[in-house]
């Protein structure tokens, strides 16, 4: 019984092709999670105007009623934002769309992804609840779902229907610019941002118009003039994420 | 032979069975919904449980089988034009109507034959409720001046078509019992100070003063004030703060003092009928009284001085050429 020897030199040889596999595998994993969302197409973006929300919460309400949210969670909340000229400004929040999305880089079972058009969705079936997109975002845009959600939607009928399915307990929600209306109503030949039926349901509420939405690829979308004519921000742009929510801030003149 | 019969039998079996199956198939799948003009709110009923259930108990719903219409319609003759509105598709030529109440093909028409695939139309705009919403009655002209509308703001933000009432935002613990809860979901900086102000004290909301009755009486039974609806411009008039300040209508500080203490001991509500002011107001009439000869002369004299004060380096050289040509005869 001559068992073979491993002689030192042929320890280090193994442990030396072993770590570069390792050091590889770990590269090619990381350049493949930090590919940014394609740009090419249609690239959906929201543009809020600071200056005309005025904190109602109708969008809260509608976004409930249309996802099927729990009461419970907010995908989309308005916070205050301080005071501009003596009069209060609000800032609508719902997810940023990144480019760069820390939340897809950090996901470890690519349950979420970049969409074609950018949006970054979240396949349900796929989430584990391991909540490391919700710590990795820095917009908090990201909600858990620690009950699930039964019985019937306070925000049914009054605010919409609901028009995804509702997700299981123990999953990690989010906003998606109402997908499915984008999808359905261009499939209807509707212009998402024109037509109320293909536009997110928070853009449709509105009863001040603070939002628009549109193709940030097509110059003559409200979103793109809006964005050529006016001074805007996103937020945190100093993250390099990258979003595609853009906010038209309240000043002192138009406040 | 027993292997070949044993065959033929399975392939009876086997087209028994299939034939069987197709029949039950057939039978199951389901019919389409009729793609007809003619869709009624059962059809609907069958996806939109949920708005059918609030839209039936609704003004809508009940437009043509509330008691207090059909005693007033009845009254007046059971005349068509009040269908326009109140029924659904009412011809005038023969009198018939598509469906009783304004059901869901009154705003969402033309109905799309395709639905669901295709969406059901509606216009969200106040066009479509100005259809029925139009008369002066309902306030329309008010509501223009408003600034809701001029901010373009539809009916559908504070109403709910489909049930015909209020939307609610109320949140829990909320302290207005009624639409003010509406109001301040958006009026925010005015609700920072008027829960403080003594007419939030007594119990005054937002629609007390800025949703006054101006049209129709309050008599339920009369025809013309069951189309009342309140002044939609959302401004309040000095009849508004009349109805419970009458009586301090620029009465002296007692009056007002009087006031402040009945509306304190009425348990906190002010009273709505007006105490009787005790100090006479100085009577006002067309026909003034006549100025007297002494201050017409006194005005007179006034101008006079004024005009002679002007008038006086031109006056002196009349006076000196007068005195001149005097002298020279």
């Amino acid at each position: 019984m001559s068992q073979p020897k491993l002689n030192r030199r042929d320890f280090l040889k193994v442990a030396a092709v072993g770590a570069a596999v390792v050091a590889g595998a770990q590269a090619i994993r990381r350049a493949e999670a930090s590919t940014p969302a394609p740009s090419g197409g249609r690239q959906w973006a929201m543009v809020i105007d600071q200056a005309l929300c005025n904190g109602c919460g109708y969008c809260i309400l509608a976004c409930r009623a249309h996802n099927d949210i729990s009461p419970e969670l907010t995908w989309n909340p308005v916070l205050e934002a301080g005071q501009v000229g003596g009069k209060e400004v609000y800032l609508p929040r719902p997810c940023m769309q990144c480019s760069h999305a820390p939340c897809v880089d950090v996901c470890p079972v690519k349950a979420s992804e970049y969409r074609p058009d950018g949006i970054v969705m979240m396949d349900y079936d796929r989430c584990i609840g391991c909540r490391y997109c919700e710590v990795a975002c820095p917009y908090g845009a990201r909600a858990f779902n620690w009950k699930g959600f039964d019985g019937p939607n306070p925000a049914v009928p009054e605010w919409g229907q609901p028009e995804v399915e509702r997700r299981p307990r123990g999953v990690v929600e989010k906003c998606a610019f109402c997908y499915q209306r984008i999808d359905r109503g261009l499939s209807l030949g509707l212009t998402p941002g024109v037509d109320p039926d293909a536009t997110p349901a928070c853009v449709v509420v509105c009863p001040v118009n603070a939002r628009f939405f549109g193709d940030l690829n097509d110059p003559n979308s409200i979103v793109s003039r809006l964005l050529a004519a006016r001074p805007s921000f996103t937020l945190r742009a100093d993250l390099g994420t990258g979003p595609r929510v853009y906010y038209l801030p309240a000043t002192e003149g138009n406040a | 032979m027993a292997k070949l019969e044993r065959l033929i039998i399975a392939v009876v079996c086997a087209l028994v069975a299939a034939g069987v199956t197709l029949v039950a198939a057939e039978a199951q799948t389901p019919e389409p919904p009729a793609p007809t003009s003619s869709m009624t709110a059962d059809k609907c009923t069958v996806c939109h449980k949920d708005i059918y259930d609030t839209w039936q108990n609704g003004a809508h719903g009940q437009s043509l089988t509330d008691p207090i219409f059909i005693s007033s319609w009845e009254a007046q003759g059971s005349p068509g034009a009040c269908l326009v509105c109140h029924a659904t598709g009412y011809d005038p030529a023969t009198g018939a109507t598509q469906a009783n109440g304004v059901v869901c093909t009154a705003c969402h028409s033309p109905a799309s034959a395709n639905h669901p695939k295709d969406n059901m139309p509606i216009d969200a705009t106040p066009v479509l409720c100005g259809r029925c919403h139009s008369d002066p009655r309902f306030a329309t002209e008010n509501w223009k001046l408003s600034a809701h509308y001029q901010r373009n703001m539809t009916c559908s933000v504070c109403h709910e078509p489909h049930s015909a009432s209020m939307k609610s935002v109320a949140e829990e613990g909320s302290v207005n019992a009624d639409a003010s809860d509406l109001c301040a979901n958006c009026h925010k900086e005015a609700m920072q100070n008027f829960p403080t102000s003594k007419h939030a004290e007594v119990g005054v909301t937002c629609v007390n003063c800025h949703l006054g009755f101006n049209v129709g009486s309050t008599d339920l039974m009369d025809f013309v004030s069951t189309h009342k609806a309140p002044d939609h411009s959302f401004v309040p008039t000095l009849d508004t703060c009349n109805k419970c300040h009458s009586a301090q209508m620029h009465a002296p500080g007692a009056a007002v003092a009087a006031a402040a203490i009945a509306v304190e001991e009425s348990g906190g509500t002010p009273t709505p009928s007006p105490t009787p002011v005790a100090t006479p107001i100085p009577l006002v009439s067309s026909q003034p009284v006549p100025v007297s000869p002494f201050g017409f002369a006194g005005l007179a004299g006034l101008l006079g001085l004024v005009g002679g004060m002007v008038l006086s380096p031109w006056l002196e050289k009349l006076y000196r050429n007068l005195n001149d040509k005097e002298g020279r005869k």
